[in-house]
């Protein structure tokens, strides 16, 4: 094998490892991502389900109460 | 670490087949009477063409099974598919550039094969393309279903092209057998099996990113609906 043909394998080797490189790093950095965004969802999800919506019917008096004190006797 | 690799530690398996690949290529193979070291690339190009063709082929069953069940899993199956064979499609027509360079000593010749490959590359760009035309998840996985099965009927085509048409593109695999010495085939075939792992894995990886969108979507419309009932 030539010097110079030497030079273009070396140049070729350098082309697939950085390909393989590359796509294993994007592979990886694509799994982080959903990874992230199922939890992402989930809490979100958990978030929304949990808490009752605004416009909830009032189904029981609305009566006037502070933290600690009972309702005084009339 | 420790950590890392136990959660999805399938995504870690696509490493040593790499490093297997690179060895039998550069090292386990010997260079081409005519060609030397450059006869490389052939192995890394047929590889690229492996999985393109697979991938396509997928999209095109995942399309029909849309077109039939009309479950938005098999558009994801086709969506995921038709981006990676996008990828290995580019790569493919680089990778055949650059060996043409010095094969044929012309970087483009209008060839059968290579225009062959080049319309591919460019429908299956616009059916991803298309994609985002459509918000609407049923039409949009519709429409791309079709496109999808009209784009596919030059895949075969396109393997066919050097065996219909005249071409100054090898042919590789004959009805006779494989047209190389089987100390190129080793690297070929294993060459093959490393991006078709590359494939699997991307496409699994690929698929969850989708799913987990699609319950971005699910999360959005709910709290959309939320906010129009108050």
């Amino acid at each position: 094998m030539s010097p110079l043909q030497h030079e273009y394998l070396v140049y070729l080797f350098a082309a697939y490892t950085a390909l393989f490189v590359i796509m294993f790093g994007f592979m990886y950095r694509m799994l982080q991502k959903s990874r992230k965004l199922d939890q992402d969802v989930q809490l979100l999800k958990e978030e929304l389900l949990g808490q009752p919506p605004q416009n909830a019917e009032v189904t029981s008096p609305v009566v006037p109460t502070v933290r600690g004190q009972g309702m005084q006797d009339a | 670490m420790k950590r890392l690799l136990a959660r999805d530690w399938w995504i870690w398996a696509v490493l040593p087949v790499m490093v297997v690949a690179l060895y039998f290529d550069f090292v386990g193979s010997p260079n081409d009477v005519t060609l030397g070291a450059s006869a490389r690339i052939l192995y890394f190009h047929i590889g690229s063409a492996t999985v393109a063709g697979v991938a396509f082929t997928i999209t095109a069953i995942a399309s029909i099974g849309y077109l039939i069940q009309r479950t938005l899993t098999w558009d994801i199956w086709a969506a995921a598919s038709a981006e990676i064979g996008l990828v290995f499609t580019t790569m493919l027509l680089v990778s055949g550039t650059i060996w043409g360079r010095i094969a044929w000593g012309a970087w483009w010749t209008w060839d059968p094969r290579l225009t062959a490959t080049l319309i591919l590359w460019v429908i299956f760009a616009a059916y991803l393309l298309l994609r985002e035309w459509s918000d609407n998840r049923a039409r949009r996985a519709t429409v791309s279903a079709v496109i999808a099965l009209i784009a596919y009927i030059d895949v075969p085509i396109d393997y066919m092209t050097i065996r219909w048409w005249r071409s100054i593109h090898p042919v590789i695999f004959t009805n006779q057998g494989i047209n190389m010495p089987i100390s190129m085939q080793i690297p070929m075939f294993i060459s093959m099996g490393a991006m078709t792992l590359v494939f699997i894995v991307w496409m699994a990886v690929r698929m969850r990113l989708m799913r987990a969108e699609l319950g971005v979507g699910d999360l959005k419309n709910a709290i959309r609906a939320r906010i129009e009932g108050q």
